[in-house]
């Protein structure tokens, strides 16, 4: 008989195996690249004796986990992070549909093509999973100021890339004076 | 504008989501999710003592799987207590032309040192400037060992890293200085093998997107008389590759390196006889087509990737299945020495559902193979010979790694050094 949190995976698998796959892409820019994270992330959170009480819960937890995995794949450099570069010149696949959405879904692409895996990581964990500042540092293992500096690099490369101007106030970053000890 | 970005990312990953859904066998990706799983957390509910330390073996076993690359003593048991290894912070070796010096294949123990090089600052080692008769020396025990460093993840902004640099190390702990590379070979700088009569070496780096212009990844033949890197690329059927990767280097100085373009791989043997050839792993079916769903591959595995190669560095796994992480129908040992292949058909001495998938977990020698095997009903643990044909496998007991016991080189830990752990990205 299979055990409870089984039925989560299965469910979770079935009903929202596209949106995962979807959210991973954004971060890989390649689809099949974007399958094998979440495969993997599927198994290390299933794989975790940890209580999972719904798909909802289960779903915050893979998420997590495809931007974890994702970093720690960049952080490994080598062939993930040309794999991305390849990526961004690859030319996009033909998809069914009305030309206005794949053409907006193509030019996203290739905006967060132009981001470095940290910002990527953080740009997704701040507007797709809608994760405050602080949430999204817990969930990297980086400093609230990382995330912060990442976002606002991350932002302004896309907000260029698709022609929307930056608001002055809507960026989080902002520079902090050092001061020398002694100093007045 | 916050709204905006968040609307138009939903709405690619939506996009991507949509396609990705209609093309996907959710019972099979739900099944190929809840075996892997089921078995970790079979692991990790028997969490004993023993259970971790062949956790540690079989990663540490891995690791060795790399050190092989650097084929000397620094792979291999101390010959000398007590012998300071030169640290940065540590004090010059003494010359020493005593009885209790290390002797060298040419039977010459250093006896007097060239004048010590400039420091190179923070995490270098101290070091004597290089001198050609230093070569003379050189034999059993000695070791190239780099320095490197590379991006912090964590780094607001890109930082100029150091040269790598490439000493030559003696049994005493003794380090000379041969070469530094420049800032576009320095990211995480790794010496993947030695040609050692050819007073030349295989290194990895890592690239650094922080960069501007962002540095790639990749590999180089190095020439360590002269410090000059030649960039290693393969002119494959698709083009000449974009990422090359080591996947093993045998102590006997033989190599196999896969080398990527696009959705293709293609594997290449280093051979001390005769260089570069391409590998008979090529032949395996499919296996040049990374897009492909029924075809050959390096193992698949649940956690532990060094697995791919065995702890002698002298044999990598391939496997035959119908879809990731699907079930297990061939595997193949190649043999870095020889560069023969030998592949094997799984058979089970008992009858069991097709949703059963093995992974492998450990090298036992050179003739066995340890899978962990589960599906949806059954799992069991067993172990298969890689002698070619069909390899049987029996109903093994439930146990954390492999159901034999086998002595393994499972680490090398030097004296005041970390451990080391494996360094060759497995694709």
């Amino acid at each position: 008989m299979a055990g409870a949190w089984e039925l989560v995976a299965t469910e979770l698998v079935e009903t929202r195996y596209g949106a995962l796959v979807g959210y991973a892409t954004m971060l890989t820019g390649s689809r099949s690249d974007a399958e094998d994270l979440v495969h993997d992330a599927l198994i290390a959170v299933f794989g975790k004796r940890r209580n999972l009480p719904n798909v909802g819960a289960a779903e915050g937890y893979v998420r997590r986990a495809i931007a974890n995995k994702f970093l720690d794949r960049a952080r490994k450099g080598g062939r993930e992070r040309l794999a991305l570069r390849r990526v961004a010149i690859k030319a996009e696949a033909t998809v069914p549909g009305p030309e206005g959405p794949a053409a907006d879904r193509s030019s996203m692409d290739q905006a967060m093509a132009l981001l470095t895996a940290q910002e990527r990581a953080c740009v997704a964990l701040r507007y797709m999973d809608q994760l405050s500042t602080r949430e999204a540092a817990v969930a990297l293992g980086i400093s609230e100021g990382s995330v912060k500096r990442y976002v606002y690099d991350g932002i302004r490369k896309v907000s260029a890339a698709i022609n929307i101007e930056i608001e002055a106030t809507e960026h989080e970053w902002t520079s902090v004076s050092l001061k020398t000890e002694g100093a007045s | 504008m916050s709204d905006e970005i968040s609307r138009r990312l939903e709405e690619a990953a939506r996009a991507h989501g949509a396609e990705a859904e209609t093309h996907a066998d959710v019972a099979r990706i739900a099944a190929s999710v809840i075996g892997p799983a089921r078995r970790r957390r079979r692991a990790t509910g028997a969490a004993t003592f023993a259970a971790a330390c062949a956790a540690v073996a079989v990663f540490a076993g891995g690791s060795l799987a790399v050190m092989g690359a650097l084929r000397g003593a620094d792979v291999g048991p101390a010959t000398h207590e007590g012998t300071p290894v030169i640290m940065s912070d540590a004090p010059l070796p003494t010359p020493q032309g005593g009885s209790d010096s290390p002797t060298s294949e040419q039977g010459k123990p250093i006896t007097e040192y060239p004048p010590v090089a400039p420091s190179r600052g923070e995490g270098f080692p101290v070091a004597f400037e290089m001198r050609d008769w230093v070569w003379d020396y050189v034999g059993n025990g000695w070791s190239l060992q780099s320095y490197s460093a590379s991006q912090g993840l964590d780094a607001k902004r890109h930082v100029t890293i150091p040269e790598a640099t490439i000493y030559l190390v003696s049994p005493d702990g003794a380090a000379f200085e041969l070469v530094t590379l420049p800032p576009e070979y320095s990211g995480a700088m790794r010496v993947a093998s030695w040609q050692e009569d050819e007073r030349g070496a295989h290194i990895v780096w890592d690239g650094d997107n922080t960069a501007d212009p962002a540095v790639p990844a990749g590999a180089g033949v190095l020439d360590l008389t002269t410090g000059s890197v030649s960039p290693l690329v393969f002119s494959t059927p698709w083009g000449v590759s974009s990422t090359v990767t080591p996947l093993a280097a045998s102590a006997t100085g033989n190599e196999l390196w896969a080398a990527f373009l696009g959705g293709h791989q293609r594997f290449y043997r280093y051979g001390t006889a005769d260089g570069w050839t391409v590998a008979a792993v090529n032949d395996l079916e499919s296996i040049g087509d990374r897009t492909a769903d029924h075809r050959w591959d390096t193992a698949e595995l649940v956690g532990d990737r060094r697995l791919v190669t065995r702890p002698d560095s002298a044999a990598v796994l391939f496997e035959r299945r119908p879809w990731r992480n699907g079930p297990l129908e061939e595997f193949a040992v190649y043999n870095v020495n020889s560069g023969a292949l030998v592949r094997s058909e799984l058979q089970f001495s008992f009858p069991i559902e097709p949703d059963v998938v093995c992974t492998v977990t450990a090298w036992i020698g050179d003739s066995e193979l340890s899978y962990d095997c589960g599906g949806k009903r059954l799992s069991f643990f067993t172990v298969v010979p890689v002698t070619g044909g069909s390899a049987t496998a029996e109903y093994g007991e439930a146990v954390i790694s492999g159901s034999k016991s086998a002595v393994l080189r499972t680490s090398t830990v030097g004296y005041r050094e970390a451990t080391s752990v494996s360094y060759l990205a497995n694709p």
